[in-house]
């Protein structure tokens, strides 16, 4: 069996930080929407407000920190020494979590 | 003495806009996220999407860099010194002498190509683009990881600046003809700037870069095109320059290549001014 190059243990690990980092974004992302859903039951202006500002800032450093992990598993899907299937997880890894950011600055920037 | 009848009037539009002003106060949180939203679409309404500039090039060849100096955002002081970042999406740009022109960067890695440039490389079969800058770089596309996990290092890491580099010019010949489809289906007027940036580091080969775009395969490319589409249809400017002055690493701060000896600010600046005046004078040539 060949021997896994270092770009090709680099990149599964990339793959798992990405599905893990995802999930726990997606969790904050939830916590956010409860959050809001509440502050609009109780009628109170939620944006702005300390636990807006906390759950922004930890969505925010997450998904600047998995910007920085999808930007690593687009150089390594487009000209890395990786295998095929790697570098077909690195592609949807990749575009699912940018989705997700995507996703969580508009569930930032929406007043609702 | 005031008319009675009409003073009653007055009091009553009074009465009304006072029970409106504090309808309005009571349910300000519903009506502050509506009337923001209106005022996004009609922003969006105004400020639409016109024919505009596309930035195109493969990753890492400085479109984004173009994008922000062009519309005044490029702090030379602060931003030299920052790594290479990938972009993620399409960004807009408005150029600081035209800003009714909208600068338009794709992104240029090839899987983010596969989601954004169809939609822009239609836009420009269809005729709805001023012009295009391809932005090339004789292969000196940063990279964003190191090196070392790069699938031409492991063979022959002694050589693999000079294979990454010709890999590179290949992918912007490649690019160049995906452009030109688009731009045989356009039936009208559409300009086609090719910036070859990062003049600081290959200068010293000036030569051989030259004749790679004006004869060699991209050159020859845009030959055939210039053919196709005839001069009263297309024009293609070649322009040689460098955005920033600086050595060629990785994200990870690699030094593949130093910037050659003797390349100085005035030379970059001179340079920068070649750059805008083409672009310039390619819009004037769609004003004639």
């Amino acid at each position: 069996m060949a021997q896994e190059t270092e770009a090709e243990m680099f990149g599964r690990g990339v793959c798992k930080l990405l599905q893990e980092y995802a999930q726990k974004l997606e969790q904050r992302m939830s916590e956010m929407r409860a959050a809001k859903q509440a502050a609009q039951m109780r009628k109170i202006n939620f944006v702005g407000s300390t636990e807006w500002q906390s759950l922004q800032q930890r969505i925010g450093s997450l998904s600047q920190a998995l910007l920085t992990a999808t930007r690593e598993a687009s150089q390594l899907a487009e000209q890395g020494d990786v295998r095929d299937l790697t570098r077909f997880e690195l592609r949807l890894r990749r575009a699912e979590v940018e989705g997700l950011i995507h996703a969580s600055e508009f569930l930032l920037n929406s007043n609702d | 003495m005031p008319d009675p009848a009409t003073s009653g009037a007055a009091t009553l539009k009074i009465a009304h806009a006072v029970k409106a002003a504090k309808w309005a106060w009571d349910h300000q949180d519903v009506i502050e996220p509506k009337l923001k939203r209106f005022y996004r679409a009609t922003k969006r309404k105004i400020f639409g999407r016109g024919p505009g500039i596309l930035v195109l090039g493969a990753g890492g060849v400085g479109k984004t860099t173009l994008g922000r100096i062009l519309s005044g955002k490029y702090d030379f002081l602060l931003d030299s010194d920052t790594e290479y970042e990938q972009s993620v999406g399409v960004q807009t740009f408005r150029a600081k002498k035209t800003p009714d022109v909208e600068l338009v960067v794709a992104p240029g890695q090839e899987d983010r190509r596969d989601a954004t440039w169809p939609s822009l490389l239609g836009s420009i079969a269809n005729g709805k683009e001023l012009g295009i800058v391809l932005c090339c770089a004789d292969g000196h596309h940063a990279l964003s990881s190191t090196y070392k996990y790069h699938k031409l290092y492991k063979s022959e890491p002694s050589s693999f600046l000079d294979r990454f580099l010709a890999d590179r010019r290949q992918e912007e010949v490649r690019i160049l003809k995906q452009v030109a489809a688009s731009l045989l289906q356009n039936a009208r007027p559409t300009w086609l700037l090719t910036l070859v940036g990062k003049e600081d580091l290959w200068t010293a080969n000036e030569q051989q870069v030259h004749e790679f775009y004006r004869h060699g395969p991209y050159g020859k490319a845009i030959d055939e095109l210039m053919v196709k589409k005839g001069t009263r249809l297309f024009r293609h400017e070649l322009v040689f320059g460098s955005l920033i002055v600086r050595n060629f690493t990785t994200g990870r701060r690699e030094i593949l290549k130093k910037n050659t000896a003797g390349y100085d600010h005035v030379r970059q600046v001179e340079s920068l001014r070649r750059i805008f005046e083409t672009i310039a004078s390619l819009e004037d040539w769609k004003v004639q």
